[in-house]
């Protein structure tokens, strides 16, 4: 296929995929062909991630690249006096062939080791320069964010890959990797090359290549370097390259020259043509404290040159102004990009690709480098670049649309494990009763950042048990807070929606927090304590985003309150159940009976010798008591409840049962049941507004809202039979979609589902029956009832 | 080497006027942190937790009637970070750099948590919230497996010198 479509290749232009494949069905038929073709392959999906860690560094300077400059630059700091971070792409002078460079290089390296605050981060890949700046650098081990004062780039040059057909033939070399090849390797780029030389350099890799025993068929020089070739050497003066011949690998070069063409036999043509900036890391970095030194801002520099600006670069102590790459490469100047040939090696993008998007109207390097895919391989133009620049500016003729295109990070391709090094997604928050849930195997599940249980192994017992005798659970991952301080009633009234000026100390009260739009956020429990302020719960997940909602009031209004944050100081167990207050007057000497301490209030008193704030409340529907307790001390009250809870049949409860034993009350869960729209009037929660208040966050909302109809609302729906419909279930009513359920479960208790669920109105009205429709059960037919299933007058929960 | 220890520490939060916060007397082995304008956390080993909470309590009572003295020491685990490797620890869990001079305290982000940072000349103290402790715990001995953890005794948390009796007394970041 490959053959076939090598023949068809001037058909295949730039954006053939996209005009051609990109509709219809076609791209999923090809879409795997072209995958296998190209060699991308698929996506392992066995892979584990290898563990990475990510390694902070604070050096004075950060010298990204180990070559003269770079190295240079790295010893003038040093010998400074202050600290200095090397970033080097491979081990400190491997890419450079033996000679000169290699040398100096190598000497650099040695002193750079005799100075303790060097570090020298080899095999360690600089990916982008950031503002502070930051330097992240991916090592072979870990990711290295090194944020110094100051950064010097010294990347270097890479030399110029002139566009001529045949370009991306086999045997086509630059004169750096050739002479590396030959000299550090001892492997001959070919058996007869054609050496094509322009700058000094290029003629000590002539020398080396030659010494090597390679076999130089010609010499295509200047002028002005023809006598650094050595004798014996043909040389074809003042030539050019303009043609690699052979199919699939180098058979010959055609060289033009003032003499005329002319085909030369070799299997191999090395290109040494000058050098261009791989400016790309400097060129995406912030303006002050970064400079560039030596080949990347004046490419063909000599050795000297290089180590005086690497010098002065590290013992400079504040860079202003940030040094960009001058703009020439060294060597013979670009003389525009041919019609035939590869522009850009990693994109595979052909001379006459962008002639083609040229005239379909990308005139202009930005343009035709998204349109073409030029320059945005691995190397990110290091290669192509001027000749984007240099394609553009010879169509034009204008500068204006021939600037360089914009370099960002990253500036190689970068692994998304070397990205994710050192993160957790999840942190996982534990209350102090984790390891009691451990030892009842509980089957723990994710709760928010919150690691909690969500059964014990028998949900239905768990569940008989809160209903018909005792039972604990770990709620510590509710959000407790204390509010105190001067200001501390008027704030807490001007925030909530009920009326906290008139709560009794003793006595607690349920609201719901409110934006400023007037929707139900989060919900609160604020129990008075007199003159030492309030107590305050928020659910487990809503508790950070409602810290802050709070603070952020404080702050706007001026109140002299103080926010405390208790929820990991305190730990709460809920004691609920008919026999809850058998239970506890065991393990308390303070009075807990009706009239001592009724429904909707809170004391200070001791359980089991442990100091508990304890709230009667009623989620699930039963007799029940928050025990707000020193987290420490959690186990111990913990182990207490269920020692002397023995005989009343007391047992553990978690999420699962907890779900049911509200949703059979109708309490609904702030996430779960409600959407970012709901108003207090949506869910039925309008009798815990006090909208004669002067003022309470939400309120100019609400009373807006007041005047209009209501379009949707929280509904509680009965199912009859054994089987809960699905939740998330959509809901019909003679027909038409008229809204899906949020929660949904099955009641023991009562012997039908019962569900929650959000209506709108059809034809005028809410509907007062529906059809839930279930994936696997089918139609299910459902009434609409008053919100409490269970013991609707609440009698259980006031005993 | 490297040894993490679980450090038993006392930690109290003082709330109020800085004028009065800033006249809190310093508790003998316990040291003293600014960690917000209105804010004041004494550190100390759990054996002396009533005393530095009486000490707060008399002071704040006595000069600063809106005040306030919490006690959240059961809020805090405190980790003990030591051994000649101690320093190379934090750099690979912190994203800011730590204050050369000892001691010193510094609060950020430790492993992705929120922390505060006890410096001192032969030990490090982490102090985290205590539903995260176990994380720190894990994210030390991940990181820095090369270095040759080790999990210590829990042992009262030592100071051998303290802040406020050096005088470096260092606001945290905000």
């Amino acid at each position: 296929v490959g053959a076939v479509l090598w023949h068809l290749r001037g058909l295949l232009r730039v954006g053939f995929y996209y005009k051609m494949l990109k509709r219809g069905r076609s791209w999923l038929l090809v879409e795997p062909l072209i995958r296998r073709m190209t060699g991308i392959g698929s996506v392992p999906r066995n892979a584990a991630p290898r563990p990475r860690e990510r390694l902070y560094h604070f050096p004075e300077l950060c010298v990204i690249g180990g070559g003269v400059a770079g190295l240079s630059a790295a010893l003038a700091g040093a010998e400074r006096g202050v600290t200095v971070i090397v970033a080097e792409e491979g081990g400190i002078g491997e890419k450079i062939p033996p000679g000169m460079v290699r040398r100096r290089v190598d000497e650099l390296h040695a002193q750079l080791r005799t100075h303790e605050n060097v570090t020298v981060l080899e095999n360690g890949t600089a990916i982008g320069i950031y503002e502070g700046p930051l330097v992240p650098v991916v090592g072979p081990d870990a990711l290295h964010l090194v944020q110094p004062s100051r950064v010097v780039v010294a990347t270097g040059a890479s030399e110029r890959h002139p566009v001529f057909p045949g370009n991306d033939l086999v045997g086509v070399w630059l004169g750096r990797g050739a002479a590396r090849l030959a000299g550090a390797h001892k492997l001959d780029p070919g058996s007869e090359i054609v050496y094509v030389a322009s700058t000094e350099e290029s003629l000590d890799h002539l020398e080396l290549l030659r010494t090597s025993g390679v076999h130089v068929a010609a010499v295509v020089v200047p002028d002005a370097l023809s006598s650094g070739v050595a004798g014996g050497v043909r040389q074809i003066r003042n030539g050019e390259v303009v043609a690699a011949l052979g199919r699939t690998r180098v058979r010959g070069a055609l060289i033009e020259s003032p003499t005329g063409a002319e085909r030369v036999r070799c299997d191999g043509i090395v290109l040494s043509l000058g050098l261009t900036p791989r400016a790309g890391l400097l060129r995406q970095a912030p303006e002050v404290e970064v400079v560039g030194a030596g080949d990347v801002v004046d490419p063909g520099c000599g050795l000297a040159e290089a180590e005086a600006a690497g010098r002065e670069a590290g013992a400079t102590v504040s860079y202003q102004k940030k040094l960009v790459p001058v703009a020439r490469a060294s060597g013979s100047p670009p003389s525009g990009v041919a019609r035939e040939g590869v522009v850009c090696l990693c994109e595979d993008v052909r001379a006459c690709e962008m002639d083609t998007a040229w005239r379909e109207g990308f005139q202009s390097t930005e343009l035709l480098k998204r349109y073409t895919t030029a320059t945005m391989g691995p190397c990110q133009g290091a290669m192509c670049h001027d000749h984007l620049r240099t394609f553009v500016k010879d169509r034009s003729g204008s500068p204006a649309w021939s600037g360089p295109t914009t370099a960002r990070p990253p500036a190689r391709p970068v692994l998304l494990e070397d990205l994710a090094a050192g993160v957790r997604t999840a942190i996982e928050h534990r209350t102090g009763l984790h390891e009691r849930h451990e030892g009842l195997n509980a089957r723990m599940e994710w709760a928010g950042a919150w690691k909690r249980p969500d059964n014990y192994g028998d949900v239905s017992g768990e569940y008989s048990a809160v209903r018909h005798a005792v039972s604990i659970m770990d709620i510590g991952t509710l959000g407790k807070y204390y509010i105190a301080g001067p200001d501390a009633t008027e704030f807490l009234d001007r925030v909530y929606p009920c009326s906290v000026r008139g709560l009794k100390e003793g006595r607690l009260r349920y609201t719901p927090a409110l934006n400023e739009a007037g929707y139900v956020f989060d919900e609160s429990l604020i129990c008075s304590l007199g003159s030492k302020g309030y107590f305050l719960t928020f659910t487990s997940s809503g508790a950070g985003p409602a810290e802050a909602w709070l603070r952020e009031w404080a702050r706007e209004w001026g109140s002299n309150v103080y926010i405390v944050n208790q929820t990991a100081t305190l730990g709460t167990i809920n004691l609920a159940g008919p026999r809850a207050r058998e239970l506890l007057a065991r393990l308390t000497e303070d009075p807990v009976d009706p009239d001592s301490f009724p429904y909707t209030n809170g004391r200070e008193i001791e359980v089991a010798g442990v100091p508990c704030l304890a709230l009667r409340v009623g989620f699930v529907g039963e007799l029940s008591y928050e025990l707000h307790h020193p987290a420490l001390r959690g186990p111990e009250l913990w182990d207490a409840l269920m020692e002397r809870g023995t005989d009343l049949g007391i047992r553990s409860h978690g999420l699962d049962a907890l779900k049911l034993l509200r949703l059979e009350k109708g309490h609904i869960i702030v996430g779960q049941d409600t959407d970012f729209d709901s108003s207090p009037a949506k869910l039925g929660l309008e009798w815990a507004i006090k909208m004669t208040k002067t003022e309470f966050i939400g309120k100019p909302a609400l009373e807006r809202m007041s005047h209009l109809r209501l379009q949707r609302r929280l509904a509680a729906i009965r199912f009859d039979g054994r089987v809960a419909p699905v939740e998330g279930a959509q809901l019909f009513r003679e027909g038409e979609v008229v809204g899906y359920l949020t929660s949904s479960r099955h009641s023991p208790v009562l012997g039908y589902s019962v569900a929650l669920g959000w209506l709108a109105r059809n034809g005028g009205d809410f509907p007062d029956e529906v059809v839930a429709m279930d994936p696997q059960h089918g139609s299910m037919p459902g009434r609409v009832v008053t919100r409490a299933f269970y013991d609707p007058e609440g009698a259980r929960v006031r005993a | 080497v490297l040894e993490l220890i679980p450090a038993q520490a006392a930690v109290i939060l003082c709330l109020g006027d800085r004028t009065h916060l800033d006249s809190l007397p310093h508790v003998p082995g316990a040291i003293r942190c600014t960690i917000a304008p209105d804010e004041e956390l004494y550190v100390g080993p759990i054996t002396i937790r009533h005393e530095i909470l009486a000490v707060a309590t008399g002071h704040l009572g006595a000069t600063e009637p809106a005040g306030l003295v919490v006690d959240q020491t059961d809020g805090w685990a405190a980790w003990t970070i030591t051994g000649p490797h101690r320093e190379y620890v934090l750099p690979r869990l912190a994203a800011f750099k730590l204050p050369a001079a000892r001691p010193a305290m510094v609060q950020g982000v430790v492993a992705q948590v929120a922390g505060k940072i006890l410096l001192q000349p032969s030990a490090i103290h982490v102090l985290v919230r205590a539903p995260v402790a176990h994380h720190l715990r894990e994210r030390i001995f991940e990181a820095c497996r090369d270095l040759d953890p080790r999990l210590g005794a829990p042992v009262p948390i030592s100071l051998e010198v303290t802040l406020a009796a050096a005088g470096t007394r260092e606001e945290g970041h905000p």
